[in-house]
This record gives C-alpha cells, structure tokens and sequence, in this order.
C-alpha cells in the first residue's frame, strides 16, 4: 500500500519512511504542503499522513481542498496539537483519524492498517480469498494451512489483490500503489507477479491470479465480493 | 455568647461601623462642650440680668427716699417696685430700721456696718427653705451724705427652673440626637459603601481561570469609580499575564513535542528490528538527547527572562557570524 507523508520535521520524517517501509509500505514523503499537495494531485494514494504546521499550505487547508477537489483518500492527521478543539478542527476539516506527538509507532500502524480496513469495506483484520488469507498486523500470508514466504513486494502486491478482490487491476496500478516513486520497466511487475503466483500454487492449488490480456491482472475469488 | 461577642468583635473592624463609631464619638465631643457653654453662658446672663434689675430697683429706692423723706417714704418708693423685690433698710450702725411689707421677709444676711465708702455687693443666698436669692447690698445716701444701707433682694426661684428645664432638656436632647446621628452614620456609610460591597461581591464570583470578568464601573466619577477603574486595570494586567504564560507553555510543549515524537519513532524501530540495528539507533538517540538538552536550557533561560530575572550581560559580537551560525542551525 502507497502512502504519502507530509511532514516538515525532516528527522522525523525520515524515521518514519524508514519504519514504514520495513512494514511493507510505499512511502512518498514531502516536506511542505505545497509540494505534497502537488503529489496528492498526481498520485493515488492509498494514505495520507498529514502534519498540521506545514510551511506552505497548512494540513487543515490541505485536507480541505482535497476533499473539495473530490479525493476520498484516507487523511490520518499527525501533530503536536493536543487540544480538543485541535482534534475537532482536524476531524471537521476532512481528516479519519487524527494522532498527536509524540505517538507510539505501533498505534501509528494500527491506525493505519484500520483506515486501509475502513476503505477495503471488510471490517476483518485478515484479508481472506477463498483459502487464502493475509494478516496486514503480523505480516503473515497462509494458503489453507500452508504458510506462505514472501517477499515485502510480494506482500505488498497480495495484500493490493486481496484489497481488490475480482476486481481488474494494470500494470501501473500494483507499480503506484506498491512501489513508491517507480520508474522501471513495466515487465518488472510481471516478474513479481509471477513469482507470487507460483509461491501460491507451489503445492498444487489451483492459480487465483489470473492475467486480463491487454489490461492487468484479477484475483479471481467465489467467496470474495 | 462568645459567637456573639466575636460578631460583635468582627464587625467592629468594618468601616461602616468604624466610620459610624466615629461620626458619633466626633459628634459627641462638639454637643457636650456645646450644651455646657449654653447652660454656663444663660446661667450668667440670667445672673447678669437679674443684677442689673436689682442695681435699678435700688436707685428707684434711693432716688425716691432722696426726693421725698419722711413717713411711709419706703412704702411709697417701693410702689413702683416688681412685685417680689423685698426692700431693707439699715442704719449706719447696721441695724435693719425697715423692710418693706410687699411681701413676707425672707432672712437676708445681716450686712456689716458701713465705714467710709462702702461699694455695693451683690450676693447669692441659700435659704434654710432651698429658695435662692440674689441679694444687692449697697450704700443709701441721703443729700450727699451716709445714711445707711439699702438691701434690695429678690427670689432667684423663676430663673433657676428655666436653667433647670434647660438642663435638662439638653440631658435628654443630646443622647437623643446621638442615638438619631448613629442609626443615620450606620445608614449612610453603608450607602456610601454599598459600590464597594458590589466589587466584592463581584471578585469573589471570578475564578482564577476566567479573568475576563470586569467589575461594574459606576458612573459617577468618584472615589469608587477610580477604585473600580483601578480594579479593572490589575484585573487586565493579569489577564495578559496569564495568558502569555499558557501561550509560552502550550508553546513550550509544542517545541518538546516533536523532537519528543522522534526520539519515541527512534525506540521503537529499534525495538523492532532488533540488537543488530541497535548501536545505529543508540547513537542518533543521543544526537537526538544533546538537541532535546539544548531546548530544554533555552527554554528556561527564556523562561528566566520572561520573569525577568537577569540574564548573562551584554558584549559587542559579529552580526555575520551570529546569521551564519542560525543558518546551519537551521539548515541542520
């Protein structure tokens, strides 16, 4: 899942990329409201963080014309105002959750991991298709009893399946959503793809990945809506 | 008892009764003095008065008997007298040769013979029956020549009861109006303290937390209007106070906040990666410390100077190099 950061702290926010992406995340970070603003324009995203000082555009205004602009991205708010009416304002400007400084980073991921939940539509921790599960909090992929090693791109591109379960997805989709900034070769994404799908029928199982000529990939899935 | 007695004690020490207390104790010490000085000052005139009426019944008398001598003279002098003035006539040898009949004699004292020229006296005579008399004895000269002594008296009893009745209505008037200016100096420090128990009232309701109340400013440009302008001008004072102290604590807290929050990302990351990562994550902890370190300090040395202790002293220094300096701080 692709996440942007916008945070002035540039400590702070290189700690935080680096966290975020030993936990599997695609993160973009920006260091001003400006430039993030110009990046939540351009790229779908599947989380914003948002800082609320920014110089540039402030994050309260920033999640305003976002959500004027018609982008339903999950906002999580981070900031070192504490105070209810802070909260209250962060909230009514558009913001799903808000989280205040100095913050414990596991609630950072939980948080997270709850707002990806919110826009999946299963409010289940594990995503699941047909026998195969995957749970986002203890980074662990099963195929019916059979655990699953997997690559943290390979991760990021199940956990993209499993979020879109039926659903038709490009090439440039699963490279926006799983890798942050990518500028490869789109065959890259066949790589992994496939990879992924022979880890998941190494025992036998029948494919769940099935290519759409010309378009992308599907995870195609009876019990998943 | 002893509730009462520290009522009584407690409200002693308010102005209104202290004012009270001494509009009466004030107002005492001009109406005693007063009334005695009236009682002392009719008390001499009446005296004054009556002697100078008994002066001018004895030249009535002495004129009289000097015109026409003879029998039945002092009767006859005596006519044009007022009735109750008792006349006595004495030898040169003092002895009474006759008073006149107009009314029954009281015992007047016996004069001295006369010698010489003899001036006249006026007396004050207590009778054995409480009457009191002024008495004027004085020479009687007949054709130029000492013939005796004349003895005009006459009862004092009229005007001593008027100086009576005036003692004492003055005995009952003055604690009378003592008591009146008493209920009216209770009445009147209480109006005029009433704007002062209003404040009171007023800055006993505020709460330390909310000083934006203001007290009630009247509108009349008096004592208390000043004092309530006054009042209300501490009262914005620390308001503006206290409200940069919350702004420099929210302030404060902010500033700790982030390098808080990175020192807090830092542990935790380094908790899940593990003792391999460790050293790497320990070293920029501390970096991350000695920052925090130097923020704290500043901020108590800012906090020192909002308090107005003194800070450090003052020396000449390198504008360029002061901007360099804040440059990489903040490029840092």
């Amino acid at each position: 899942m692709r996440m942007l950061l916008v945070e002035d702290e540039q400590r702070l926010a290189s700690l935080l990329q680096q966290g975020l992406i030993d936990h599997g995340y695609a993160v973009d970070v920006a260091h001003d409201g400006t430039s993030g603003w110009e990046r939540i324009q351009v790229e779908p995203y599947d989380v914003v963080i948002l800082d609320i000082m920014l110089p540039g555009i402030d994050g309260i205004t920033l999640c305003r014309k976002l959500r004027a602009a018609g982008l339903n991205t999950p906002v999580l708010m981070l900031t070192a105002r504490d105070r209810v009416r802070d909260r209250v304002l962060g909230l009514d400007s558009g913001a799903d959750d808000y989280l205040t400084k100095p913050f414990a980073f596991p609630e950072l991921l939980a948080r997270i991991r709850a707002l990806l939940r919110r826009e999946s539509g299963s409010r289940d921790p594990v995503l699941r298709a047909g026998d195969v599960e995957l749970d986002p909090q203890a980074r662990t992929a099963r195929r019916g009893t059979r655990s699953l090693e997997l690559t943290s791109k390979e991760f990021g591109i199940l956990e993209l399946f499993l979020r879109n379960a039926n659903r038709v997805l490009t090439r440039s989709q699963i490279a926006e959503h799983v890798w942050s900034d990518f500028a490869a070769e789109s065959n890259v994404i066949d790589v992994y793809v496939s990879a992924l799908r022979r880890k998941l029928s190494e025992a036998g199982e029948p494919n769940i990945i099935h290519t759409v000529r010309g378009i992308g990939y599907q995870l195609r899935s009876r019990d998943s809506p | 008892m002893i509730t009462l007695l520290r009522r009584v004690v407690s409200s002693l020490q308010t102005i209104r009764v202290r004012l009270t207390l001494w509009y009466v104790a004030l107002l005492t010490i001009v109406l005693i003095p007063f009334s005695a000085g009236l009682y002392i000052v009719l008390q001499h005139e009446v005296t004054t008065s009556n002697d100078a009426a008994l002066h001018f019944s004895a030249q009535h008398v002495i004129d009289s008997l000097n015109s026409n001598g003879g029998a039945g003279a002092l009767g006859r002098a005596v006519a044009g007298l007022p009735i109750g003035t008792v006349v006595v006539l004495y030898n040169r040898f003092g002895e009474r040769i006759e008073a006149s009949t107009r009314s029954t004699l009281p015992q007047l004292p016996v004069p001295q013979p006369p010698n010489g020229s003899p001036a006249p006296i006026y007396q004050t005579v207590h009778l054995s029956n409480g009457d009191q008399w002024r008495v004027l004895t004085t020479p009687l000269f007949l054709n130029g020549t000492l013939a005796g002594l004349l003895q005009v008296a006459e009862s004092e009893a009229q005007s001593q009861s008027a100086l009576r009745e005036l003692a004492l209505l003055l005995a009952i008037a003055v604690p009378v109006t003592l008591i009146i200016a008493s209920a009216g100096g209770v009445f009147l420090a209480g109006r005029a303290l009433r704007p002062i128990s209003k404040m009171t009232q007023t800055v006993r309701t505020m709460r330390p937390q909310d000083l934006s109340q203001r007290i009630p400013v009247p509108a009349t440009a008096d004592e208390v209007h000043q004092l309530a302008e006054t009042f209300n001008a501490l009262l914005q004072r620390l308001e503006q106070s206290f409200e940069r102290e919350r702004q420099f604590t929210a302030d404060v807290s902010h500033e700790l906040r982030t390098p808080l929050s990175i020192l807090r990302t830092q542990v935790d990351l380094a908790l899940e990666r593990g003792p391999s990562d460790a050293g790497a994550a320990l070293e920029a902890m501390r970096t991350d410390i000695e920052h925090l370190q130097r923020l704290v300090s500043d901020l108590l040395l800012l906090a020192r100077a909002e308090h107005g202790e003194a800070i450090g002293q003052h020396e000449p220094l390198r504008l360029d190099n002061l901007i360099t300096d804040t440059v990489e701080l903040v490029r840092d």
